[in-house]
């Protein structure tokens, strides 16, 4: 009996032994299958296929702008580069009003009376051999202002959100037209500003940053200082009032769009 | 005023004209634009025009106008109310000549100022032909008059 009994725990702890053998191999064959999976994955990763990128053909793509040499503003094409070409600025109702303000600059001689100079009456007979009183002083183009004063201030501009700063740049014209006298009249009338703003989107933003420019706003002062600093470069032409008056010329026909690279 | 300058400028003919302006009264502000050509070859010099800038104001543009204010100030109070440029005026018994102009000031001229200014306007002429002056007289245009100014910073304050 006891021998059976002997033989029975013998056999059990053989058993016994077998059986955690066994579980012991199961758990090394479990880890060597992970390492190779892990071994694997990472392998998998290294040999990854680099990602395919495909170029924009920026060159290709077009914009739909003015074309200013096109249409005789010349002299303020590389403005309209500066401004919209430059930062893309071709949302609306901006670009159009801008493009607006650019022609209205270009197709009439606004003058700005140079602070420094003198007024001379000038008594002389005309042809007809009556004595008519004329005044004469010298002025500025404020066409040359716009040109200087643009981009004078781009960089304080860029400071403000696309909004803002596209509001300063309007307001920059209604400064300078403010300050403009053309051919007879004294000033430039207030009407063909309002003209001008009319319908515009933003209209009452700009009216509100050109009432901080005249009230010498310390953070919008580069505006004003943009003009007197143009006043020490450009030179002055000779301006006598006895010319016949004109009338402020706007173009009749919208202007055009066309498809162009930048 | 910059009475010492000299510029130039050109007639129709394309003859070369010179501008000097002399001072009459420096208190006043009353010059003489001297305006005259020269021929080098011939050593001799022509007028061609005169005119009267008193302030900020070129009174008179022709020489006939020019002489004509002159002879008001020769006059003094000798003229009278058909005067064209000088009204007669009395402050505490004393004459005066006041200026008729558009302009904002008063400008009063005494006797002896009056006559000083006379006796320079003759003394102008010292070396200069006259006769070109009353035939072929140079007239400004209020343009060129104007460009004139300008081009020699005579219209900067």
């Amino acid at each position: 009996m006891r021998f059976f009994s002997n033989t029975l725990m013998i056999v059990g702890t053989i058993f016994l032994f077998y059986y955690l053998y066994k579980l012991y191999q199961l758990y090394k064959e479990e880890v060597e299958q992970e390492k190779e999976w892990v071994q694997e994955a990472v392998n998998e990763k290294i040999d990854e296929e680099p990602e395919q990128l495909y170029e924009l053909n920026t060159d290709k793509i077009k914009y739909s702008l003015y074309n200013p040499s096109f249409e005789g503003l010349h002299e303020l094409s590389s403005l309209y580069k500066l401004v919209v070409h430059n930062n893309l600025w071709i949302n609306q109702p901006f670009h159009t009003k801008f493009y607006e303000f650019l022609m209205i600059i270009n197709d009439n001689n606004f003058m700005i009376i140079d602070p420094l100079s003198k007024v001379i009456t000038i008594n002389m007979r005309d042809k007809y051999n009556k004595v008519q009183t004329s005044k004469s002083y010298q002025v500025y183009s404020t066409k040359e202002i716009i040109k200087y004063a643009i981009p004078y201030c781009m960089d304080n501009i860029k400071r403000f959100n696309k909004k803002d700063a596209q509001n300063l740049l309007i307001s920059i014209f209604v400064v300078a037209l403010k300050q403009s006298v053309h051919y007879l009249s004294h000033e430039v009338p207030q009407n063909s500003i309002d003209k001008l703003l009319k319908g515009y989107k933003h209209a009452q933003a700009v009216r509100s940053i050109v009432e901080l420019v005249e009230e010498a706003d310390e953070q919008l002062y580069f505006i004003q200082e943009s003009i007197y600093d143009a006043f020490t470069v450009l030179e002055t032409f000779p301006y006598n009032d006895s010319e016949v008056s004109k009338v402020i010329e706007k173009r009749r026909q919208p202007p055009q769009k066309l498809l162009q690279k930048i | 005023m910059a009475h010492d300058q000299i510029f130039t400028l050109r007639d129709d003919a394309g003859v070369e004209l010179k501008i000097i302006p002399v001072a009459l009264n420096l208190d006043k502000e009353i010059y003489l634009l001297h305006i005259f050509e020269e021929d080098h070859s011939a050593k001799k010099k022509f007028i061609r025009n005169e005119l009267a800038l008193i302030g900020n104001q070129i009174l008179t543009s022709t020489f006939s106008d020019t002489v004509h204010l002159m002879e008001e100030l020769n006059l003094f109070d000798i003229g009278n109310h058909q005067n064209k440029y000088l009204d007669i005026t009395e402050y505490q018994s004393t004459k005066n000549l006041k200026l008729k102009h558009n302009g904002d000031e008063n400008i009063f001229i005494s006797k002896s100022e009056a006559k000083a200014m006379y006796k320079i306007f003759n003394l102008a002429f010292l070396g200069y032909s006259v006769a070109a002056v009353l035939e072929k007289e140079f007239r400004f245009t209020p343009q060129l008059l104007a460009k004139t100014l300008h081009d020699n910073q005579l219209l900067l304050r």
